[in-house]
């Protein structure tokens, strides 16, 4: 079988399985698809030759929203009221078909026109030594559009500031497994891992695939299983604190960079390196914190905690 | 060429575990029947796949990582596999030829 038919044969899968995720009248097996089907996605990833962006889809795309799903799903309690249907579903349904065949028409025409225009690789790789790292995706991240990424900080902390303000309770929720040696036994030899796994895409992502978000949802991860057995490693107030770290020190890392330099995010020429290793261990830490709340806070908390005081 | 026919005979083993696991998963009536097929994909599966990389990959600390991928699945999986079997705890007999006929 040649390349390309492999390549082929995992991109009809990927569409057979977002297909079954939207149209499955089962929630449940909708939600199985859409974790396969985001396992498949790295898989396309890989493929096309950007393990950054695998790594990054199977850990968060996968993983992590897999388990948020399968939590709300358990929150839902009996899915007789959620039936899909009715003419606003329908018209939502006829929209999105349609803004998707125009993005996928689109997407056809520009990919006509991919060979007549070189792109901006040249541009990364003259630039690359002065950038203070060796790996192209992070400089582009840190460095040369740092600003999308200070934005990206800023989206995940509004988030969790627009849960948080959906009534969530400051105490964790019940998602927990029982009490089980075993389970204790795995959190032990996977906890750690994870926290050196984490530690290591931080630090490779200077000159390998890996980053701030790489590493932030490995740790987000291991969080997520300590959680799940009724370990606690981190106090509310660490976790609120590490949940903003991230975009305070990018933030104070623009405004000095324009004390120093005269413009925000241009770093200091030969300390670039250092700049971005600060930013990306605070928006790792803040990235890991702010995903394992998405998990791990109780939404509707506080309802209910007010409903039964009214009661 | 020895090592390339080791190699193919190992993902073919493993390619078939994988096929029986995943017809069995389908197949098979109940919860722990499912989760006894599972364990032969997981286990001898892709334990014939990592071995086969392994053999393929082209120096030993390379092979080790990729089997060390394999054991944190193993263990992964089987803590899975008990906490699904302690929570659905097994039907007697009766119970289930009731369920299932």
């Amino acid at each position: 079988m040649s390349p390309g038919a492999l390549d082929f044969g995992i991109a009809a899968i990927a569409v057979v399985l977002a297909a079954r995720a939207v149209f499955s009248r089962d929630l449940f097996a909708a939600m199985v698809y859409f974790v396969a089907l985001g396992l498949v996605v790295a898989l396309l990833w890989a493929r096309l030759e950007a393990p950054d962006v695998a790594i990054a889809e199977a850990a968060i795309g996968a993983g992590l929203t897999g388990a948020l799903l399968f939590m709300t799903w358990r929150r839902l309690g009996s899915p007789r009221g959620m039936k899909v249907g009715g003419v606003a579903a329908r018209w939502v349904l006829s929209v999105t078909l349609a803004s998707s065949a125009a993005l996928t028409a689109l997407l056809l025409a520009a990919s006509g026109s991919l060979g007549r225009f070189p792109g901006l690789a040249g541009e990364v790789a003259d630039a690359l030594p002065r950038s203070g790292v060796e790996n192209p995706v992070t400089a582009v991240l840190l460095n040369y559009r740092g600003f999308d990424t200070l934005l990206e900080m800023g989206v995940l902390f509004l988030t969790l500031a627009a849960m948080r303000s959906l009534g969530v309770s400051t105490a964790l929720n019940h998602e927990r497994l029982a009490h089980s040696a075993v389970l204790a036994g795995l959190v032990r030899f996977a906890v750690p891992l994870s926290v050196l796994v984490g530690g290591y895409l931080l630090w490779a992502g200077a000159s390998t695939p890996g980053g701030a978000f790489q590493a932030g949802a490995a740790w987000a991860g291991a969080l997520v299983l300590m959680r799940l057995a009724d370990t606690q490693l981190m106090s509310h107030l660490r976790l609120a604190c590490s949940s903003w770290i991230g975009l305070a020190v990018f933030g104070a890392a623009a405004a000095a960079a324009y004390v120093v330099v005269g413009y925000p995010l241009a770093y200091p020429s030969g300390q670039a390196g250092i700049w971005i290793l600060v930013i990306e261990v605070a928006a790792a830490l803040s990235i890991a914190a702010i995903l394992y709340q998405l998990f791990a806070l109780d939404p509707g908390g506080k309802r209910n905690e007010d409903t039964k005081a009214r009661r | 060429m020895v090592i390339d026919a080791i190699v193919a005979v190992l993902f073919a083993i493993g390619v078939a575990f994988f096929a029986a696991g995943s017809i069995a998963l389908l197949r098979f009536p109940d919860l722990h029947s499912r989760l006894h097929a599972l364990t032969k994909a997981d286990n001898l599966g892709l334990g014939c796949i990592a071995l086969g990389a392994a053999v393929e990959s082209s120096d030993l600390l390379t092979g080790l990582k990729i089997m060390l991928v394999w054991v944190i699945v193993l263990a992964g999986s089987s803590v899975v596999s008990f906490l699904i079997g302690q929570r659905f705890p097994r039907r007697s007999a009766r119970e289930h030829e009731e369920l299932y006929q």
